[in-house]
């Protein structure tokens, strides 16, 4: 499965005069949506007897996200390495990941969040499908794998989707695919012992084409609510209801 | 901060999630009920948390002093008394019979302990006081193959959850006033007939650490059940109460860093004439100053001391130095963060002043700053500290 090393949403600090965003005490994890789709693969594994490979790409600073995947029930994890500093966007992330899974060799099947917590995207699954040829099954809430077909239950809006596939797939799942238990310090220790890897992006071979951004992020603004500070005072309790309704229906809430 | 490894980077990302998705949602409902947090007292030992410095041969991760104190100071900024429990399991109990237990003990305990199978209690504190051992009245007799005991024992915490209690007891005509000689420990499981499990008190603060009383009227235990030397176990007990009294660094530094977010949150949102506290008033900013000076120094102060400790310290001043120190920034912080919030700081479902009724505790709790203040002059006398 593919994570993402993000900074802890939370911990985001705003700046309500010039709506810069401060991110530099954040804590770093994996995408909060993530856990739930390393525990989802680590379930599908259990049942068809394969080995589960973390997998995240991203610069030197997201080496950690391989321990969090080996300590939630990963087998061995790699980190395809950007160069510090480097510009990554979908394109090539998406050419990263599916480059590193070819070398994997003999992969099954993939799963990716339907979004990361921090920009929440939705591209990075149906992009590495794309690229190695596989189908791709989204917002994938149920799965459960017989032999070689892929069974996984949708969710649009209010209606679910059964698909089947063939194998090998991607799928991108939600956060309603299972809850993400918290891993326990034994494992979290323990996984250092296990096996892991960190593969230079330069060393995939990709043409220059597939490491060259199509998109640039030109600029990133915090959202500051804005009180209109408002106050009904005049009247007696209805008229200040009426008065409230009547504000609130100018402003297009009612 | 110059202590987070990666490991330990890791370990608090785990307990973060912990707390913030179980610990936080119960923790006023526990102020509240004074209920024994059982189940997370549980949760806690699946997750590995009770037995952080527990050898791994006996069950534990074999982890370092610090990476036990991390874990004790992010439960504390939410739950302080899951941390008064804890100790009294792992540090006081535990520590007994880690240190002094034969293999077999070790082996039958330990592991148990560490995974939150069994809860563990530790009963010294009698009426006369927790310090003034040469009174102690609680007695065990060697009777065949079975020791026997009477007596009592007051302000024992996890009383009634426990599943076995280390009680500390005169094995000898009189325990010496120097040495301490004629103290021994024994291991009680619960349900033992003659152990009698009092009611949890209503304290002040520590809200659901059950702890109350216990009674022993002709309480037979077999023979083994002994732990460590007869008649020699209050070396051991001071050693384990070093770890205890170490760990309430962490723990008041997590009691003041919770009552300092809360008051920072609520000075910054709360607003008075379209300002907030914060920028309205320089009183709120220059409190909101000292008690991040305070916090930042107890945080400096219990990490160095732990990196002492991890090089193989004993620590026995400093230890208590931060049962002192934690205790008094703790409550300092506490009060202040309770001013901050003006008159709605005392309504208790703020959720502020729970924090000043556990770091008052602290001061008392376990022994009196007074008390180690006057061990601690003992060790810098002797040049020892």
């Amino acid at each position: 499965m593919c994570v993402k090393w993000v900074a802890s949403a939370s911990d985001l600090l705003v700046d309500p005069a010039t709506r810069t965003i401060d991110a530099g005490r954040a804590h770093r994890a994996i995408s909060e949506y993530d856990r739930n789709t390393v525990e989802a693969a680590r379930v599908v594994a259990g049942h068809v007897g394969g080995d589960l490979v973390g997998l995240t790409f991203g610069g030197p600073e997201a080496t950690p996200a391989l321990k969090e995947v080996l300590a939630r029930g990963a087998d061995r994890a790699i980190h395809v390495v950007a160069p510090q500093g480097a510009r990554i966007d979908g394109h090539v992330t998406a050419h990263a990941l599916a480059a590193q899974i070819g070398r994997i060799g003999d992969v099954g099947l993939v799963l990716c969040t339907e979004g990361a917590s921090d920009t929440y995207a939705h591209e990075t699954g149906p992009r590495v499908g794309e690229l190695l040829g596989w189908p791709v099954v989204t917002n994938v809430r149920e799965l459960g794998v017989e032999g070689t077909t892929l069974h996984a239950v949708r969710v649009l809006g209010d209606v679910l989707e059964t698909v089947e596939c063939e194998l090998p797939a991607v799928v991108t799942v939600v956060p309603e695919i299972g809850p993400a238990p918290i891993p326990g310090l034994k494992a979290l220790l323990g996984a250092g012992r296990k096996p892991s890897e960190q593969v230079p992006v330069g060393d995939l071979g990709l043409p220059d084409h597939a490491l060259m951004p199509r998109t640039t992020v030109t600029s990133l603004l915090g959202f500051v609510a804005q009180r209109k500070r408002i106050r009904i005072a005049d009247g007696d309790a209805r008229e200040k209801v009426a008065a409230l309704m009547s504000g609130l229906a100018q402003e297009g809430v009612l | 901060m110059w202590y987070l490894t990666e490991d330990r980077e890791a370990v608090l990302t785990t307990v973060r999630e912990f707390v913030r998705t179980e610990v936080a949602p119960q923790a006023m409902e526990i102020d509240r009920t004074n209920a024994f947090p059982l189940d997370l007292f549980k949760r806690a030992g699946e997750l590995g948390l009770l037995g952080v410095t527990v050898p791994e041969e006996f069950g534990g991760l074999g982890g370092d002093q610090t990476t036990h104190a991390l874990v004790l100071e992010e439960i504390a900024k939410s739950l302080p008394v899951l941390t008064v429990a804890m100790g009294a399991h792992s540090l006081l109990a535990g520590g007994l019979i880690e240190m002094i237990g034969t293999t077999a003990q070790k082996s039958r305990y330990l592991a148990p302990a560490a995974s939150g199978d069994i809860v563990l209690a530790c009963g010294s504190t009698e009426a006369v006081g927790g310090d003034n051992q040469v009174e102690f009245s609680t007695r065990a007799v060697l009777d065949g193959d079975e020791w026997v005991l009477d007596g009592g024992k007051v302000l024992i915490s996890n009383i009634g959850v426990a599943d076995v209690y280390v009680v500390v007891a005169v094995t000898a005509d009189h325990v010496d006033p120097v040495t301490k000689a004629g103290l021994s420990a024994f291991l009680i499981p619960a349900g033992t007939p003659g152990l009698g499990v009092g009611r949890p008190e209503h304290k002040l603060g520590w809200h659901g650490s059950a702890t109350g009383s216990l009674s022993f009227s002709g309480c037979r235990i077999p023979k083994e059940n002994l732990l460590g030397p007869l008649g020699g176990c209050l070396p051991a007990m001071f050693v384990s109460a070093t770890a205890e009294f170490l760990s309430c660094g962490p723990v008041s530094l997590g009691i003041a860093e919770g009552a300092y977010e809360l008051a920072l949150a609520y000075s910054l949102d709360r607003v008075q004439q379209g300002e907030s506290l914060f920028d309205r008033f320089q009183v709120t900013r220059h409190k909101l100053v000292r008690m991040y000076a305070e916090i930042e120094s107890l945080r400096a102060l219990v990490y160095s001391t732990y990196a002492e400790r991890d090089r193989g310290e004993l620590c026995l001043a400093q230890g208590r130095l931060l049962k002192v120190k934690g205790a008094e920034v703790s409550e300092y912080v506490a009060r202040e963060a309770i001013q901050l919030f003006g008159g709605v700081g005392t309504v208790v479902d703020t959720g502020v002043e729970r924090y000043w009724r556990d770091a008052k505790v602290m001061a008392i709790g376990g022994a009196s700053v007074e008390a180690l203040m006057d061990v601690i002059a003992g060790l810098i006398k002797r040049r020892l500290a």
